[in-house]
């Protein structure tokens, strides 16, 4: 019989997580189709979104935001309209309204399917985390975060708290190709930052992980770099070849749009 | 497990598995209008509201609904019979498989905006499938709503 | 006009097959194939039968042999020692709950030898190619024989005496096309389900998803050797058919499991069940050869189909075992020279069943794509093209039919006078197709009771499911209108298979012209007899006797294309139909709607994606159905004044939206593109290969 455990402090959601087959539950749409399709048999979940301080978006003093990791999809839309447009836009392009409902900034992030809108717009954003584990709490970069096919540098036990965006620097849209039903995965997504002369882009569906590149603010170029970083497979979303000749198309139009 | 839920607007106490989904326990309830579709929280048809919002009932684990108001179908039925009519009258369903799902989250999208656009209602209903209207008619049924 | 059955559905107080509950219910889960062929060496259920809540675990060999089916009965009720598709049941469980149940199953031990397996019909009817049934003749219901190729479900042929060969030879202009569509799921929101309860009495009640009970009783007991009363099919509504569900399915294991179990049991699939296990649209290969004069004038077509018929042929209803779609290839139109041969193999896939106008969509998206680009390679406009060719009043069809009326060139009139371009968004490129179809409206077997209510309110009881398309409303719309009464005092009930005469289930386009007949000689029987409140009346009705009639659906696809990426965006569709009476106005142009975009979620969208003889859609996620935004505006136009079928004078609708539909897309992105695109769905890639020189024909 699988436990159930419902921590209001952060400090007992890491000692409940400390044992083998627990997992921690963010909105759990991710974990529950996990465990529908028997990949996942946890024996203790653990629940996250009513702990102190994890939900809720908040003004940094650099001007940036601090996102509670237990904050869903339409809460974070919702919040940084304004402030972070593209990041709303790319928000509110994920799932449906239910999955965005009940989805979580930070278990979309610890799920890691290199499909997903969020990392790349995070990427582009220069998104830091906040981890918090048995050995304490760290701050890293989401860069190099997403270490492979749904892996990240989660330790065993560890919990993304936060994730810390700097002040907006220029500026950024999310392009998500979805050439079969516009409900649906990205074929190919595309985020992008536009800061004087360079350009950040993140890719989503064109590898093992979200890629990151740092490019100069040419279109062609970038279109040109980030087609040559993309390693796609084959799937049921378009061939190999294809999805590299639209990241190409994809990146271009993304950068060009913000250099208009 | 125990859980308690504010269900259409009745305080209870529910005996669940932990691993029980939402919809599972509903069902088991008596409360059949939210549906088993795609369980994969794709096509709507297991949409209930939870403090609220329009969630996939399968996709939600009875235990993160604690404390929880939970509104189904039936409940929308009794809170705003215009809906069910309105889809009843402008022929917004047909076999009804999909129509609780539909009619619960109209029901939301009337609450956050009592007179959305067409492009509104595309959006925020493209969640919910439907195989047999063409989508055309439960556009028309939720205006008609709006505008009753 | 209200839906008799709407305030229920939609506040969810309607009970369909999977809501159904029953004292002492126990739940089924299925063990299934991973195999598209091998031999079960053995089966260990021990450590399912330990578990606790499981009250029973079957194999094959506790079902026995029995064979089931709509036609040919090919299908075991649990594979009996060896499985033809992934996906196969091979044992099933019976618990207290649906996740032990789940566990049971996955504890069932099963040890296979794989076998080699034949996925397509090529491969089939290769020489020396390992059969998927040692000897498919055997069967109750087969229509091969010891003597055709090996892996022959069926082949049918038809022909007017021209000399097809010949006349291609002669033409001025000829096109020689081969159009491929992938196996596709109807798209029915739910899955399939069934309860089964064993009474006192020793009778089997069933709850089923099934759009045809009386059939579903029969196909229930005769495998059996029973007399049809020792099952009853209890009325629930059906949540989404559109051909799905028609076949026994589940129900005779659902019921091998109540016997043993002793308890009432539900069997209700999981999606990835269904995607994986049912009986979707036919994959297709399609080869047309079609020619015309230097006027334009056809001149010959041979259409040779070939159809992935899965591993069981069980799931098809009708006689010939094949498509009756292909019937109806170059049916509009005037040919001097005309063959038609359609052939179904057995394969080691998922079995083949019926989609709304079974075999149409697949059929006319070959031919009237073909016939597209022959007015094109001809140097003529293809809405022109269309219409000089298309039958007159007076014609008979290419195979020799009659109709009443023949109103094609009305209806294209219609649908062109209605027609205006929509623009394409900047940057894209704008094409329009237009592609048309044909079908025939019958009647069926069915009954009805009408009793008299105090209050001088009338109930209708009737033998048939509601599926959606509204035959319920229907009823209840012509009965008041026949008794002079207001809707609201018509009820209307669906009885169980125990309560009135037979009846042939919904579908075939003959559901409304059977109910305007059918409730014609209720009301005329209830106005002569008078019953008193408490008494009935009974109408039966037989196939047969009516005009023959066909009804035509011209339909206009505008879509935009991005040319770099091959995006295909639907603009507008546009679907004229020919029709007589409308019962409910509302109700058929949601029909039409409806058709519409299942049509189109046909041509962009769908692809079980069966590979190595699996399906790898593993959901709705994968298996996409065009959502609100996939959907373009559809502007439904009618030609009214035709000659109906029946005593309510109508056209049949619900076969009539999906089918011409997808290829008027594929003749849109050939307008938009400059070359074809002959295989289903039109993906973006698949366009996007064309603009760069690759594929395309």
């Amino acid at each position: 019989m699988v436990e159930w455990q419902r921590p209001t402090k952060l400090d007992d959601a890491i000692a409940a997580l400390a044992s083998d087959g627990a997992v921690a539950l963010g909105g759990g749409t991710s974990t529950a189709l996990l465990m529908k399709q028997g990949m996942l048999s946890p024996s203790r979940i653990v629940t996250l979104r009513q702990i102190d301080g994890l939900r809720g978006v908040r003004p940094t003093p650099d001007g940036g935001l601090a996102i509670g990791a237990a904050t869903t999809l339409t809460e974070l839309a919702d919040a940084v309209r304004s402030a972070y447009p593209a990041l709303a836009a790319c928000a509110e392009g994920i799932g449906n309204v239910r999955i965005r409902n009940v989805a979580t900034v930070g278990g979309a992030l610890a799920h890691a399917d290199p499909a997903q809108d969020l990392p790349p717009m995070l990427l582009a954003l220069d998104a830091r985390l906040v981890l918090a584990g048995p050995a304490g709490q760290r701050t890293i970069p989401l860069d190099g975060f997403f270490t492979g096919y749904m892996e990240t540098a989660l330790q065993p036990g560890e919990l993304i708290v936060r994730v810390d965006l700097p002040a907006p620097a220029g500026r950024s849209t999310y392009l998500k190709f979805t050439p079969r039903s516009q409900d649906d995965y990205a074929t190919v997504g595309v985020a992008c930052r536009v800061d004087g002369a360079q350009a950040v882009v993140a890719l989503a569906g064109v590898a093992m992980t979200p890629i990151r590149l740092s490019v100069s603010a040419d279109p062609q170029s970038a279109a040109e770099a980030a087609a040559a970083a993309a390693d796609p497979l084959d799937d049921l979303r378009g061939s190999a070849d294809y999805k590299r000749a639209m990241t190409a198309v994809c990146v271009r139009r993304a950068l060009s749009g913000l250099l208009r | 497990m125990k859980v308690h839920l504010r269900l259409n607007g009745a305080g209870v106490e529910i005996d669940a598995r932990p691993d029980a989904f939402l919809l599972e326990v509903l069902r088991d309830q008596g409360l059949t209008g939210a549906k088993e579709g795609c369980g994969v929280g794709v096509c709507g048809a297991c949409t209930v509201l939870v403090d609220g919002a329009p969630v996939s009932s399968c996709l939600l684990l009875v235990g993160q609904c604690d404390g929880c108001a939970v509104v189904t179908a039936e409940g929308v039925g009794q809170l705003a019979p215009h809906i069910a009519a309105a889809f009843s009258d402008h022929e917004g369903l047909q076999c009804g498989i999909c129509t609780p799902g539909q009619v619960v989250s109209a029901y939301a999208l009337l609450r956050k905006n009592p007179h959305p656009g067409d492009a509104e209602i595309r959006s925020y209903m493209a969640g919910n499938l439907c195989r047999c209207t063409g989508y055309a008619s439960i556009r028309r049924s939720i205006e008609a709503a709006a505008n009753g | 006009m209200a839906r008799i059955d709407g305030i229920r559905k939609a506040t969810g107080a309607a009970i369909y097959a999977a809501d159904v509950q029953r004292p002492g219910m126990l739940v089924a889960a299925v063990v299934r194939s991973p195999f598209p062929s091998a031999r079960i060496k053995s089966i260990d259920t021990s450590e399912a039968r330990a578990m606790p809540g499981v009250h029973a675990v079957l194999t094959g060999e506790d079902v026995g042999p029995a064979l089931f089916g709509r036609r040919v009965r090919d299908v075991p009720v649990l594979a009996q020692g060896i499985v033809r598709y992934v996906g196969e049941a091979v044992a099933a469980v019976a618990a207290e709950d649906r996740p032990t149940a789940e566990r049971a199953a996955a504890a069932v031990r099963v040890e296979y030898e794989p076998l080699p397996a034949v996925l397509t019909p090529e491969e089939a009817w290769a020489p020396g190619a390992p059969r998927v049934h040692d000897a498919p003749w055997s069967y109750e219901g087969a229509v091969v024989k010891p003597e055709d190729p090996g892996n022959l479900q069926s082949r049918v042929g038809w022909q007017n005496g021209g000399d097809v060969d010949q006349a291609l030879a002669q033409s001025a202009h000829t096109v020689d096309l081969v159009f491929t569509t992938p196996a596709q799921h109807q798209g029915y929101i739910e899955p399939q389900a069934c309860v089964c309860e064993v009474g006192r009495d020793g009778r089997t009640r069933v709850w089923a998803a099934n759009k045809s009970p009386y059939r579903l009783r029969e196909q229930l007991t005769v495998p059996l050797g029973l007399s049809p009363e020792r099952y009853e099919v209890r009325p629930v509504p059906v949540g989404g058919d559109f051909g799905g569900k028609g076949a026994p399915m589940d129900v005779p294991l659902c019921a091998a499991l109540a016997r043993a179990s002793d308890r009432p049991v539900k069997l209700a699939r999981r999606y990835s069940e269904d995607l994986m296990a049912a009986n979707p649209a036919h994959a297709s290969r399609t080869r047309v050869r079609a020619g015309c004069d230097a006027d334009g004038r056809i001149t010959a077509l041979d259409v040779h189909l070939e159809w992935s018929g899965g591993a069981y042929a069980g799931y098809k209803p009708v006689p010939t075992v094949n498509l009756h779609g292909a019937h109806g290839a170059g049916s509009s139109y005037r040919i001097p020279a005309i063959r038609i041969e359609s052939l179904v193999a057995y394969t080691h896939t998922v079995p083949g069943g019926h989609r709304r106008a079974p075999g149409a969509p697949q059929t006319v998206f070959a031919v009237e794509s073909a016939l597209d680009e022959l007015a094109r390679v001809a140097g003529l406009d293809p809405v022109a093209f269309r219409r000089a060719n298309l039958l007159r009043e007076g014609d008979a069809t290419p195979l020799g039919d009659r109709y009443a009326e023949v109103r094609g060139v009305e209806t294209l009139d219609a649908a062109m006078a209605a027609y205006r371009p929509v623009p394409a968004p900047a940057g894209m490129r704008h094409g329009m197709g237009i592609a048309l179809y044909d079908r025939g409206t019958g009647i069926g077997r069915s009954s009805m009771a009408l009793r008299a209510e105090a209050g001088g309110g009338v109930t209708a009881f009737v033998s048939f499911p509601e599926n959606g398309a509204g035959a319920h409303t229907a009823v209840q719309t012509l009965v008041a209108r026949g008794l002079g009464l207001q809707p609201a005092q018509v009820a209307v009930e669906h009885l169980s298979t125990d309560e009135l005469p037979p009846d042939d289930g919904v579908g075939g386009s003959r559901v409304t012209a059977s109910i305007g007949e059918l409730v014609a000689r209720a009301v005329a029987a209830y106005q002569s007899e008078r019953p008193e409140p408490g008494q009935s009346v009974t109408a039966t009705l037989e196939p047969g006797g009516t005009r023959r009639v066909t009804a035509f659906a011209v339909q206009i696809a505008q879509v935009a294309i991005d040319p770099e990426t091959g995006r295909v965006q639907p603009l507008h569709i546009l679907s004229a139909h020919d029709v007589a009476e409308v019962v409910n106005p509302l109700a058929h142009e949601v029909q039409i709607e409806g058709g519409v975009a299942m049509g189109l979620s046909n041509a962009l969208l769908e692809d079980l994606a069966v590979v190595d003889g699996r399906v790898t859609a593993a959901n709705l996620g994968d298996f996409k159905l065009a959502s609100q935004r996939d959907v373009p505006p559809i502007e439904v136009v009618l030609v009214p004044g035709g000659l109906g079928v029946g005593a309510g004078n109508v056209k049949g609708i619900g076969e009539m939206g999906n089918v011409a539909v997808l290829a008027a897309l594929a003749n849109a992105v050939r307008d938009a593109l400059g070359a074809r695109v002959c295989a289903l769905p039109i993906t973006s890639e698949a366009v996007y290969r064309v603009l760069h020189g690759e594929a395309g024909q």
